[in-house]
C-alpha cells in the first residue's frame, strides 16, 4: 500500500499536474463561489482536455475542481447571502449574520477550515473503509429512498425559526413545483398547459439562483434609493489564523463529528449529496447542541461549521459508490464516470484490484486538493472581502447577469431564464411574508426523488403499502419522521402556551 | 427627469431593436454548399458523460478536425429526450441546429405516445454510429445463469422474474420485444438509470436488466452479475469473446441501438450530403475507431443516408407492433 | 400590512388560492387507461390536501396573531417595479437582439436605476463596466465553456 501512495504521490506531484490542480483549484472556487456557475460546468469545462492526459493526472485535475467548487459557495454565502451553489444554502443562516455584525473574517475563517476538514475526513473514509460502506448503499431500494426523502423533508420543513406553517408551506410548494413536468412511470404530462418547454419541468439551478440570488436583486431595489456608502458592511480581515479561537475548535468537536457524519452519509447514497446534506446536518445539530440551539440562525459559528463540514464530507462521500461499485450519485460524478470511460477504465468492484496505481493516484489527489483549497481560500479570503467594496448597486445587477447566462447555459434556452425570474418573484414574497427559502429547494430536490421512489416501491412489492414498513431501514426512517413529527409540534404547541400566558400575565 | 428620460429612451431603442431582429437574421444567411461556415449546435439527447454524449462529442471533436468548424454541444436531456427532438424539429432548417439522438428518443418516444410527431418530420441525414455494447444481465441472487436457463424458469413461473426497465423508454421496448420473441412472460419494474439497475440487482431487488458492458464487466468477474447475451446480429469482438448473441440462444432477436444524426425538416439537400461525406470520412479515421473501443466497447459503423431511412422505418414498423404494451 | 395580524391573515389567503389553483388543475391531468390506486395524480392530490390543511392552520393561528402595528418597512416599491419590468424587457429580448446589446443596456439602465440618491450618477463608468462586463461574460462563454449566447443582431462573433 505504501509503495502505491508514493507512487500516486509522484504521480500527482509532476510540475505539469501539480499546475493544473491548482488552477483547477482557483477555478472550481470560482465556479461555486459564482452563482449561477455550477460544480457541472466546471468540470465540463476541463473533461476535454484531460482526454489528451494520463488518466491519474486527468481525474486529478477534474478531483481538485469538483473538490474546491463545493468549496466555494460558501464565499458568496457569507458575503451575499446567496449561496453559490445548493451546497451552501445552510452557510447563509449564520454567516450572513455574523458578516453584519462585523465577524466576517471569522465567519469565512471557520468555513474554509471546516470545508477542509469535512473533505479531509471523507477522503480518509474513502480510503480505508470504501468497500465496506459502499455496500450500505446497495441495501438502499425504492423503498429506503422513499423514507429518506420524507425523512429529509420532515428535518427541513421544521428547521424554520419562526413559523412552522410557513417552513412546511414553502417544502410543499418546492414539491408542488418539482411535480410539473413528465411524472415518474407512467410519462403523463402534469401541469404543462400544453407546452413543450415544460414537459421538462425546471431545473434546480434555476429554483436555487431564482429564490436566492434573483429574489435579493429585487430586494436590493427596495432600498437601492436610499443607501449610503456607510451602510454596506465591510469585513474587517486583520485576524489571526482561521479567526476562531482553540477554546471553540474544542467546544465544536461535537457538531463537527456529526456534521461530517451526516455528509458522509448522505453523500454515499447516489442521487442526494452536498446539496442536501449541509442542511440536513444543520438541523441535526440545532437539536443537538442543545445549549446553543437558539443561538443558530443569529450568527452561530456551529451553523456555518454543520454546513460547512457536511457539504465537503459528501464529496468523498459520494466518490465512494463511484470508485467502488462504478455508480455516479449525481452530475458530477457522471462527469466523473465519463472521465474514467474515455481512457478505457470502467470503475466497479475491481478497481481497486485492477488498476491500483491510478487509485491511489486519485486518492492524494484529493488530499493534495484539500491543502490547495485551504491554502488558496486562506490567502484568497482577503480578495473575496474585496468584493464588499464593489457599490451594491453595481455588483447585484452583474450578479443577476451571471444568473441570466447561467441558466441559459444549462440547455440553450431562453425558458430556463424565465424560469429564474419566477422563482425570483416567488422568492421576493417569501421574503416579504417571512417564508424561509430553504425548504422549497429541498421540496423541489427531493420531491421527485421520493415520488419516483414511492411509486417504484409500489410496483416492486404489487401495491402492498406495507412494505413500507417491513423493510427495517425503510421502517426506521418512516417511524422516526413520524416520532419527530409529533416532537416538533407538541414544541410549537407548548411554545404557543407559554406566549399567551406570558402576555395574558402582561395584560 | 433627465434620468427618467434616458431611461425611457434606451427602452424604447432596445424594443425598436427587437422589431428588427427578425429581418436582421435571414440576411445573413449562408449558401448550403460551403457548409458549415461557422460553429454547428448540436442538442444532445442525453445528459453529460453517457453513452449517447460520448458518442456525440468525439463525432464532434473528429467533425471540427475534417470542417475545421467546431460542434458545440448542448446536453437537453428532459422529458425522454423529448424537449431536444422538440427544439430540434421546431428550429429554422438553416443547418445551424442539429440532433444528436438514437431510436430510444426517435422511434421509441413515438411508438409510446410521448411525443407527436415521428421521424418523418425530420430530415434525417444518416446513422453515423451504432451502439453494439449492450448485454442482458442476470442478478446473482435469481440464479439465472443463460438465456436457456431463463427461458425454462420463466415458463416455469410466468410474471415471476423480474426485469428492470424505465418504463416507456427504450429498456422497457427491450424487455417486451424479448418476452415476445421468446415466448416468455416476465415482471417489468421501474427501476430507473443505469446506475439504478446496477445497485437494485446487486442488492437482490430485481433478477434482469439490460445494460452497457463496461458497467458490468467487474461484476461479471466477482461473480455479482452474470452476463446472459448480448443484442447484435453477430458477436461484437470487443466484449467478451464468450457472451453469446440471442440468435445463437435459438431466440430471433437483435436489437442494436443506432444513434441518429437529424436536421429540422426542409434543410437543404447539399447540406445533408456534406454530413454524410464528413461522416464516412470520420469513420474512416483510425483514431475515432480506437476513441469508440476505449469507451464503449464499440466498432465504428457508418449508415448512410438511403440505406440509414430504410433501416429505420423497418425499425419503426417492427415497435410499432408493441405499442399497446408500451403506452 | 399594518399589523401582523393582517398580514398572516393574507398570507394565509394566498396559501387557499394556491391550494385552489393547483387542486383544479390536478384534476386536469389526464389519467391513461387502467391506472392502478396510485398514479401521477395521487402526489399532486396530497400535495393539495396538504396546502388545503396549511391555509386553514395559518388562517386560525392569525385569529391570535398580534394586533399591534407592525414597524412600518418602508419598501421603494416604484424602483421594485421599475426594476421588474426591466428585468423582464431584458430577458423577452434576450434572444432575438442577442446577448451583448441587451446585458449592455440592461446593466446601463440598472445601474443608474439603482443609484442612492444622494449619488450622481457616473454615466461613462457604467457604460464602461457595462461594456466590459457583457464582453467578458460572451467570451467566456463563447470560448472556454463552448456554449453561445444569443446572438440576435450580432452575428460576426
Amino acid at each position: 500500500m505504501l509503495e502505491l501512495f508514493a507512487q500516486g504521490f509522484a504521480n500527482v506531484f509532476s510540475p505539469f499536474c501539480l499546475v493544473l490542480m491548482v488552477l483547477g483549484t482557483v477555478i472550481g472556487i470560482i465556479f461555486g463561489a459564482v452563482p449561477g456557475l455550477s460544480s457541472v460546468m466546471a468540470i465540463a469545462l476541463f473533461l476535454p482536455l484531460t482526454y489528451g492526459m494520463d488518466p491519474g493526472q486527468g481525474l486529478s485535475v477534474l478531483v481538485a475542481l469538483y473538490i474546491g467548487s463545493v468549496s466555494g459557495g460558501l464565499v458568496s454565502a457569507i458575503l451575499l447571502k446567496i449561496p453559490g451553489t445548493p451546497a451552501s444554502i445552510a452557510t447563509c443562516f449564520d454567516g450572513h449574520p455574523m458578516l453584519a455584525r462585523g465577524e466576517g473574517a471569522k465567519a469565512l475563517g471557520a468555513g474554509v477550515f471546516y470545508s477542509f476538514l469535512g473533505t479531509i475526513i471523507s477522503v480518509v473514509a474513502l480510503m480505508f473503509i470504501a468497500p465496506q460502506i459502499a455496500k450500505v448503499a446497495i441495501n438502499f431500494g425504492p423503498h429506503e429512498y422513499f423514507a429518506i426523502s420524507i425523512f429529509s423533508l420532515m428535518l427541513i420543513a421544521t428547521l424554520s425559526s419562526g413559523s412552522m406553517i410557513k417552513g412546511i408551506f414553502s417544502g410543499v410548494l418546492g414539491l408542488a413545483f418539482a411535480t410539473v413536468g413528465i411524472a415518474p412511470l407512467d410519462a403523463v404530462k402534469r401541469f404543462t398547459f400544453g407546452t413543450v418547454a415544460l414537459s421538462d419541468g425546471f431545473d434546480v439551478l434555476t429554483v436555487m439562483i431564482g429564490l436566492f440570488a434573483v429574489s435579493e436583486v429585487i430586494k436590493i431595489a427596495e432600498v437601492a434609493k436610499r443607501e449610503k456608502a456607510s451602510d454596506v458592511a465591510q469585513v474587517n480581515m486583520k485576524v489571526k489564523g482561521f479567526g476562531f479561537t482553540v477554546k471553540e475548535f474544542v467546544q465544536q468537536i461535537p457538531n463537527a463529528i456529526r456534521a461530517a457524519l451526516v455528509g458522509l452519509g448522505i453523500g454515499i447514497l447516489p442521487g442526494i449529496g452536498a446539496g442536501t446534506s449541509n442542511l440536513v446536518a444543520y438541523t441535526v445539530n440545532k437539536n443537538a447542541d442543545k445549549k446553543h440551539s437558539d443561538e443558530y440562525g443569529k450568527g452561530y459559528i456551529g451553523g456555518i461549521i454543520s454546513s460547512e463540514t457536511a457539504n465537503n464530507a459528501s464529496v468523498g462521500g459520494a466518490m465512494i459508490p463511484l470508485m467502488t461499485l462504478g455508480i455516479p450519485g449525481d452530475g458530477v460524478t457522471a462527469l466523473l464516470l465519463g472521465a474514467f470511460m474515455v481512457h478505457g477504465i470502467a470503475p466497479g468492484p475491481l478497481l481497486f484490484q485492477n488498476y491500483g496505481p491510478l487509485v491511489y493516484t486519485i486518492f492524494v489527489a484529493c488530499l493534495v486538493a484539500t491543502v490547495l483549497m485551504l491554502a488558496i481560500e486562506w490567502y484568497g479570503m482577503r480578495i473575496f472581502a474585496k468584493v464588499l467594496k464593489v457599490p451594491r448597486h453595481i455588483l447585484l445587477p452583474i450578479v443577476f447577469v451571471l444568473c441570466v447566462v447561467g441558466a441559459f447555459g444549462l440547455s440553450s434556452r431562453v425558458f430556463d431564464v424565465w424560469a429564474v425570474l419566477i422563482f425570483g418573484v416567488i422568492g421576493y414574497f417569501f421574503t416579504i411574508f417571512k417564508v424561509p427559502q430553504a425548504p422549497f429547494v429541498i421540496g423541489f430536490v427531493l420531491g421527485s426523488m421520493a415520488e419516483t421512489n414511492f411509486r417504484r416501491g409500489m410496483m416492486m412489492s404489487d401495491d402492498n403499502f406495507l412494505d413500507f414498513f417491513t423493510k427495517p431501514i425503510a421502517a426506521a426512517f418512516l417511524i422516526f419522521t413520524l416520532v419527530y413529527f409529533i416532537y416538533v409540534v407538541v414544541k410549537e404547541i407548548k411554545k404557543a402556551q407559554a406566549r399567551k400566558t406570558a402576555s395574558g400575565q402582561a395584560v | 427627469m433627465k434620468k427618467k428620460q434616458l431611461f425611457a429612451s434606451v427602452l424604447a431603442g432596445a424594443l425598436l431593436l427587437g422589431t428588427l431582429a427578425g429581418c436582421g437574421n435571414s440576411a445573413s444567411g449562408d449558401s448550403a454548399e460551403e457548409w458549415p461556415t461557422k460553429a454547428v449546435n448540436v442538442v444532445v439527447t442525453a445528459s453529460a458523460g453517457g453513452d449517447t454524449d460520448f458518442n456525440a462529442r468525439t463525432f464532434a471533436t473528429y467533425f471540427e478536425q475534417v470542417t475545421g468548424q467546431p460542434m458545440v454541444i448542448a446536453n437537453t436531456a428532459g422529458g425522454g429526450g423529448s424537449v431536444a427532438t422538440s427544439e430540434v424539429k421546431d428550429s429554422k432548417a438553416d443547418g445551424t441546429k442539429i440532433l444528436f439522438c438514437h431510436t430510444g428518443q426517435m422511434i421509441v418516444n413515438e411508438v409510446a405516445g410521448l411525443i407527436d410527431y415521428s421521424m418523418d418530420d425530420f430530415d434525417i441525414a444518416c446513422i453515423p454510429a451504432v451502439d453494439k455494447g449492450t448485454v442482458l444481465v442476470a442478478s446473482k441472487s435469481s440464479g439465472i445463469t443463460s438465456v436457456e436457463d431463463l427461458v425454462e424458469k420463466a415458463k416455469a413461473a410466468p410474471g415471476e422474474i423480474t426485469y428492470a426497465s424505465e418504463l416507456g423508454g427504450y429498456s422497457h421496448l427491450q424487455g417486451l420485444i424479448l418476452m415476445g420473441k421468446a415466448g416468455i412472460d416476465l415482471k417489468i419494474l421501474d427501476i430507473g438509470s443505469a446506475s439504478d439497475k446496477i445497485t437494485n440487482m446487486l442488492g437482490g431487488r430485481v433478477d434482469l436488466a439490460a445494460i452497457s458492458y463496461g458497467a458490468v464487466k467487474d461484476y461479471a468477474e466477482t461473480g455479482d452479475l452474470v452476463i446472459l447475451a448480448q443484442y447484435n446480429e453477430e458477436r461484437n469482438e470487443n466484449l467478451d469473446p464468450d457472451i453469446p448473441t440471442f440468435v445463437e440462444c435459438g431466440i430471433d432477436f437483435v436489437m442494436e441501438k443506432p444513434y441518429i444524426i437529424a436536421f429540422p425538416k426542409g434543410t437543404d439537400q447539399a447540406i445533408i450530403d456534406k454530413i454524410n461525406e464528413v461522416a464516412a470520412q470520420i469513420a474512416e479515421d483510425p483514431d475515432y475507431q480506437a476513441a469508440l473501443i476505449d469507451g464503449y466497447n464499440q466498432p465504428a459503423e457508418y449508415i448512410a443516408h438511403d440505406e440509414a431511412l430504410e433501416l429505420l422505418a423497418q425499425t419503426r414498423e417492427e415497435y410499432m407492433a408493441y405499442q399497446d404494451l408500451l403506452q | 400590512m399594518k399589523t401582523q395580524k393582517m398580514q398572516d391573515r393574507v398570507f394565509g389567503i394566498i396559501v387557499l388560492a394556491v391550494a385552489a389553483f393547483y387542486t383544479v388543475f390536478t384534476f386536469l391531468i389526464p389519467l391513461k387507461e387502467g391506472s392502478d390506486i396510485i398514479n401521477a395524480r395521487t402526489m399532486p392530490l396530497l400535495l393539495a390536501a396538504l396546502m388545503w390543511i396549511l391555509g386553514v392552520c395559518q388562517l386560525v393561528t392569525a385569529r391570535k396573531a398580534d394586533d399591534k402595528p407592525l414597524e412600518k418597512e418602508a419598501r421603494d416599491l416604484r424602483t421594485v417595479l421599475k426594476t421588474a419590468v426591466l428585468i423582464v424587457v431584458y430577458i423577452a429580448l434576450f434572444e432575438p437582439v442577442g446577448f451583448l446589446i441587451t446585458t449592455f443596456v440592461y446593466l446601463f439602465l440598472q445601474f443608474i436605476l439603482l443609484t442612492p440618491a444622494d449619488k450622481k450618477p457616473n454615466y461613462l463608468f457604467y457604460g464602461i463596466v457595462a461594456l466590459v462586463v457583457s464582453l467578458f461574460v460572451y467570451a467566456i462563454f463563447r470560448y472556454s465553456l463552448d456554449i453561445i449566447l444569443p446572438q440576435g443582431l450580432i452575428t460576426f462573433f
